[in-house]
């Protein structure tokens, strides 16, 4: 079997795994947490797009996923939960997305890559301090957070599942295609060699925003999962500690991999409920943080290409395909 | 299609690198630029590749000022270069790295977000590998190749370009002395194409006597000398400043 065949493979098996749990583990707590693995996987692999095919560092990347959610979620509550509110959503937070990253970019794209990252945080600061201020409060309800009313035909827990997995495999498919197209090829390009790419007469310029552009949409589409997979929203989507969330699942799957935030959005977020539930019992694992930064720093000391990073290397040697 | 250069100079901080140059390379001809190391013969090459800005003069190609053209914009309407050092995408295999370098050619992608790559420009990319004697090494990683390999995969994509310029910053540079014809019978292959205007940064002095029409001796940014190789070899002054200077590589 050639490595090919072997990511082939076990993606189909994930997703076989993933639209049988209901059938097997029932519908409730294994597909809630699922339902947020997957809004957190779409957005682990946006990021990827980012720091992992481009090269290219944001601080801030919460500053989409939490626009989706808060679009998507101020529109289904003023609208009651209606279908045309959630779609008006959709529409409005993804144009947003695109206006923001546009905007974004044009100021700091262009200069070096620090300015980039802090701009990207500053934004996203802003954005976190906007969602919980008291002048908006009638649309955001400030700091208590929005409880969010779905579409009647979106009110099943096993229509919302398979709902948000499809999305998921949507814009998994989508990612993929777009990092082999000529654009993706360009993408790491720039993250190996972004003068020779330039010395070659490639506008890098326009292909860091276009990657910046499609990330900030997928990760604006990872927060609508989310606030449709929790029906609640509150500040917290802004918050840093998202991003650096986001940015351990993407190393810990192994950056540049594109597949491996699927598997840092799993293991991270179930080790975080599994902890959490421990924690119950015995109160040490209540401080879980610690054994995450701890595992970041052997991932990245030891396994630099995370796990799938490090799995596809070793299928290539052991299949005879030596780099 | 001719490149001129009018009364250039480049700075680096206070110094002046490059004092008052000006040349004229034309399609077909091959000129090349000699000269003491630190002369500035890379740093000339910045000039016209866009890669350092000119404090005063003018660069112009087909007609076109491009002074304050950006590195991408020169590339774009034919002005290609290579590296003194290697300058490749370390984990991209040779053919993909040649690929972009087609890729590039293709107007700006934009259209293409979603599709694969098209098997024509892949076909394109094999026949620079080709011409490059790089075939069988179409999918190592530009990482895992020999350093001769590496000055071919330069070559290759430069070709890939398509460019009516070439610009070539010492492309024996560091190679095994077996390599070296190799890649000696590849330039006079692109020489005798007609083809190109070719602008060779080169130590070897028989390189240059095989390759060039006229040299340029370059020494502490200024042009020293200019004419045919044999002309150009015979004068006094050259003799003094360059023959007679540190240069082991011309042996
Ligand atoms: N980035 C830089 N900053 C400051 N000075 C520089 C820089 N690059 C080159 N120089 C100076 O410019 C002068 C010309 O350098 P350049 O690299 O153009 O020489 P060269 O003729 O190509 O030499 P070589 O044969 O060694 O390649 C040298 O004195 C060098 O020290
Ligand atoms: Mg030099």
């Amino acid at each position: 079997m050639t490595p090919r065949t072997w990511k082939i493979g076990s993606l189909f098996l994930l997703l076989l795994l993933a639209v049988l749990v209901p059938v097997l583990f029932g519908i409730g707590g294994p597909t809630n947490l699922l339902e947020q693995v997957f809004a957190f996987a779409l957005f682990a692999m946006s990021y990827d797009l980012l720091i992992g095919y481009t090269g290219v560092v944001s601080f801030g990347h919460a500053v989409f996923f939490g626009t989706g959610a808060y679009v998507a979620g101020i529109f289904l509550v003023h609208s009651g939960g209606s279908t045309a509110g959630l779609l008006m959503g959709i529409v409005v937070a993804l144009g947003v997305s695109v206006l923001l990253s546009l905007l974004i970019a044009s100021i700091s794209l262009r200069i070096r890559t620090v300015y980039f990252a802090m701009i990207t945080l500053a934004v996203g600061q802003t954005f976190y301090v906007l969602a919980g201020s008291q002048m908006l409060q009638p649309l955001t309800n400030a700091d208590d957070g929005m409880t969010v009313p779905l579409p009647v035909w979106l009110m099943h827990d096993r229509t919302v599942y398979y709902v948000t997995l499809l999305v998921l495999v949507c814009c998994v498919w989508l990612l993929r295609l777009f990092v082999r197209s000529p654009v993706g090829q360009v993408l790491q390009g720039i993250r190996e060699n972004e003068g020779r790419v330039l010395a070659l007469g490639h506008s890098v310029y326009r292909f860091k925003a276009v990657a910046f552009v499609i990330s900030g949409l997928m990760a604006t589409i990872a927060g609508i999962l989310y606030v449709i997979a929790q029906t609640f929203v509150s500040t917290g989507v802004y918050d840093v500690s998202i991003s650096l969330d986001v940015l351990l699942m993407t190393i810990i799957g192994g950056v540049g991999t594109l597949y491996g935030g699927l598997l840092g959005a799993l293991l991270i977020i179930g080790a975080q409920t599994e902890f959490t539930n421990l924690a119950g019992t015995f109160p040490i694992f209540g401080r879980y943080t610690i054994l995450f930064g701890v595992l970041y720093i052997v991932i990245v000391r030891f396994m630099p290409r995370g796990i799938v990073g490090t799995v596809a290397q070793a299928l290539k040697r052991w299949s005879g395909q030596e780099e | 299609m001719d490149l001129k250069l009018a009364h250039v100079r480049v700075d680096y901080g206070e110094t002046t690198i490059i004092h008052d140059v000006s040349l004229t390379l034309r399609r077909g001809m091959s000129m090349a630029l000699v000269g003491p190391n630190g002369a500035g013969k890379t740093t000339l090459l910045h000039a016209i590749s866009g890669h350092r800005p000119l404090r005063a003069g003018r660069v112009t190609f087909a007609g076109q000022d491009v002074t304050r053209w950006s590195v991408d914009q020169r590339a774009r309407i034919g002005i290609g270069r290579s590296f003194q050092g290697i300058h490749l995408f370390p984990h991209l295999t040779a053919l993909a790295s040649v690929t972009l370098a087609v890729a590039a050619r293709q107007g700006t992608l934009l259209g293409r977000l979603f599709s694969r790559v098209p098997r024509q420009w892949v076909e394109e990319a094999h026949t620079y590998l080709a011409q490059t004697a790089l075939s069988h090494q179409a999918n190592k990683t530009a990482s895992a190749m020999s350093h001769g390999d590496k000055r071919k995969l330069e070559l290759a994509m430069l070709l890939a370009l398509r460019p009516a310029v070439l610009l070539l910053d010492e492309p024996t540079a560091g190679m095994a002395l077996a390599e070296v014809p190799t890649m000696l019978a590849l330039l006079e292959e692109i020489k005798a194409s007609g083809a190109y205007a070719i602008l060779l940064v080169e130590h070897k002095l028989d390189v240059v006597f095989r390759l060039c029409d006229e040299v340029v001796v370059l020494q502490q940014g200024s042009i020293l000398a200019q004419g045919s190789a044999r002309d150009v070899m015979a004068d006094e002054r050259v003799q003094a400043a360059y023959l007679g200077g540190t240069h082991g590589d011309s042996a």
